[in-house]
């Protein structure tokens, strides 16, 4: 599929799903949805048939709040049927509002809890070192999320072990759950603070799955911070940069208007 | 029981290449032996315990056992949402080894005492709550875990404790009894044990016969334990350096009382009160009523009560 394509079912799916499950959060899941289309689409190794296989590259997504944005990759890339993306936040599910990793094939570990991925992350690369594997592992961070103090201790550590098969992407929407990133704790200027802690860093749009690809799969030799400038709520004008739709869902009317925009 | 504690997981990480150890930057000389021996399977993560344990479930989930190490409440309260999110509910393979229980760390301060550690761990799903009450049973302790799955909270004392009977053999899981009696038994937790038999031997010259047993596996409450306690005759006393509120002694009665169990003759023994006292853990000890004086009189007061 092609990635602007990946991107584009992604965002349907999780426009539907938030609709159908009244579930928070469809802003956070559609500024990331060109940064899945690039993982899942261009970058990670991966084997829907065996998830566990043991050469896959590993993803962690720690804004576990974009649980549906994941869900809706790894069915269109043939994980389990779109079908059952129906289910999403229902009685008995197995896909909860936040990623869940139990029944759930293609998901490393669950989250939720903001600052856990990236240490989850290391001890990964650790584990891989270890044994002598060529695994990558890559970690889909929120900018509000570098608030949490572990963040900046898996940063540190990360780069003194020289743990280069650690890609941390922050999906940098600039808008938190109350106010804007600046207006909240500012962040900026964010590159330099990763670059300050010895990591490569790369600043680009995230919402080209193309430069993307290409910077993802780029090889460093120190730990390597995609900084992925996107807008919260892309592809949905009347959402985009709308600090409410961190929480609101679409009504039968929004979704049907946002539908019609995506094309 | 440091010492202790470093020899058996030299020993096992010597032989089971699955085990990594994480410290978070303490167990200095006590971990030279270690860290020479097992390279990049030893690693010092600093001070900074929320990432510490959020790398250890990750080197968990790639198949390795991981052992984390640091002092008294530290691997326990700092990084707590780290283990319960990432250890205790996927249920993975990591052993949160804290040294310096109760007031072990004394003069320190209540920053380095751990009297809430095991209220903690216990209501946490899939954890296994062990705190030995010697060397010897350090050294089983870690055999034993280093063999499981999943994960568990390894409580030990900063100081070294000398078996009482090393003829006496340990079996994970299992309640040790270490001294018969049949007047009463007092079931103690790591540096308590010691005291425990200190009160049986004062007893005896009274001509009271009181049993001691070292419980070791403390949560979950193991159905061998609760065997063995109801065969007991005469009163029994629970016995911790830990606070009473979801202590070994609340997990003791609440057992036994979904078990039908009589908790008539059953007194818990822990730390009840709270204080800015400072000083040794001998002093403190004393100061909050851990002494064999008072489980003698505890004793002597559930027989009178009869």
């Amino acid at each position: 599929m092609d990635l602007n394509d990946l991107a584009n079912q992604i965002r349907r799916h999780c426009l539907m799903m938030t609709h159908r499950a009244q579930s928070p959060h469809i802003g956070s899941c559609l500024s990331c949805a060109d940064i899945l289309a690039a993982l899942y689409g261009g970058v990670l190794a991966f084997n829907p048939k065996a998830p566990d296989w043991k050469e896959r590259d590993r993803f962690i997504l720690s804004k576990g709040h974009a649980a549906a944005a994941v869900y809706s990759a790894l069915a269109l890339v043939g994980f389990y049927p779109e079908a059952r993306l129906q289910d999403y936040c229902g009685d008995g599910s197995v896909f909860g509002g936040h990623l869940s990793r139990v029944g759930v094939p293609g998901v490393e570990v669950s989250s939720g809890s903001l600052g856990h991925g990236l240490g989850y992350g290391l001890g990964i690369a650790q584990g891989l070192r270890i044994s002598g594997q060529k695994s990558r592992v890559f970690v889909l961070m929120s900018d509000g999320e570098c608030d949490e103090g572990s963040v900046w201790e898996a940063a540190l550590l990360a780069a003194h072990l020289g743990l280069n098969s650690v890609t941390a992407i922050v999906d940098a929407n600039g808008l938190q759950s109350m106010d804007t990133v600046e207006n909240t704790v500012g962040l900026e200027p964010l590159g330099e603070k990763w670059a300050s802690f010895g990591w490569e860093v790369t600043e680009l749009d995230g919402h080209s799955p193309e430069k993307l690809v290409e910077a993802l799969n780029q090889r460093c030799d120190r730990p390597h911070c995609v900084i992925a400038r996107t807008i919260k709520g892309k592809g949905v004008s009347f959402m985009e940069n709308e600090v409410l739709w961190h929480y609101r869902a679409p009504d039968e009317n929004q979704l049907k208007r946002a539908l019609e925009g995506l094309g | 029981m440091k010492e202790a504690f470093f020899s058996t997981l030299t020993e096992v990480a010597r032989r089971d290449s699955r085990v990594v150890f994480i410290t978070g930057d303490v167990g200095m000389g006590f971990a030279k032996q270690l860290s020479s021996e097992i390279g990049p399977r030893f690693i010092n993560a600093g001070v900074a315990e929320q990432n510490m344990m959020a790398m250890a479930a990750g080197l968990a989930q790639e198949g390795f056992r991981v052992f984390v190490y640091s002092i008294a409440n530290f691997p326990v309260f700092r990084c707590l949402e780290q283990f319960r999110n990432l250890v205790a509910y996927p249920g993975a393979s990591v052993v949160v080894v804290s040294v310096g229980a109760g007031m072990g760390y004394g003069a320190q301060g209540f920053t380095h005492h751990s009297l809430e550690d095991i209220a903690v761990m216990s209501a946490l799903p899939k954890v296994k709550v062990l705190v030995p009450g010697s060397d010897l049973e350090v050294a089983g302790c870690v055999e034993g875990l280093a063999k499981l799955e999943g994960p568990a909270y390894l409580r030990l004392e900063r100081a070294s404790v000398v078996d009482f009977s090393p003829t006496i053999p340990f079996k994970f899981g299992s309640p040790r009894s270490l001294k018969e009696g049949e007047d009463a038994t007092v079931i103690a937790l790591g540096g308590m044990v010691p005291i425990a038999l200190e009160a049986s031997e004062r007893l005896e010259k009274k001509g009271i016969s009181v049993g001691v047993f070292s419980a070791h596996h403390v949560h979950p409450v193991s159905q061998n334990f609760v065997d063995y306690m109801r065969a007991l005759k005469g009163p029994f006393i629970t016995l911790e350096e830990h606070r009473s509120v979801g202590g070994f002694g609340a997990l003791v009665s609440q057992r036994f009382a979904c078990e039908g169990i009589p908790l008539t003759g059953f007194r818990p023994l822990a730390v009840d009160s709270y204080s800015d006292e400072l000083g040794s853990q001998a002093h403190l000890r004393t100061h909050f009523g851990l002494t064999s004086e008072a489980v003698c009189q505890a004793i002597l007061d559930l027989r009178k009560n009869r």
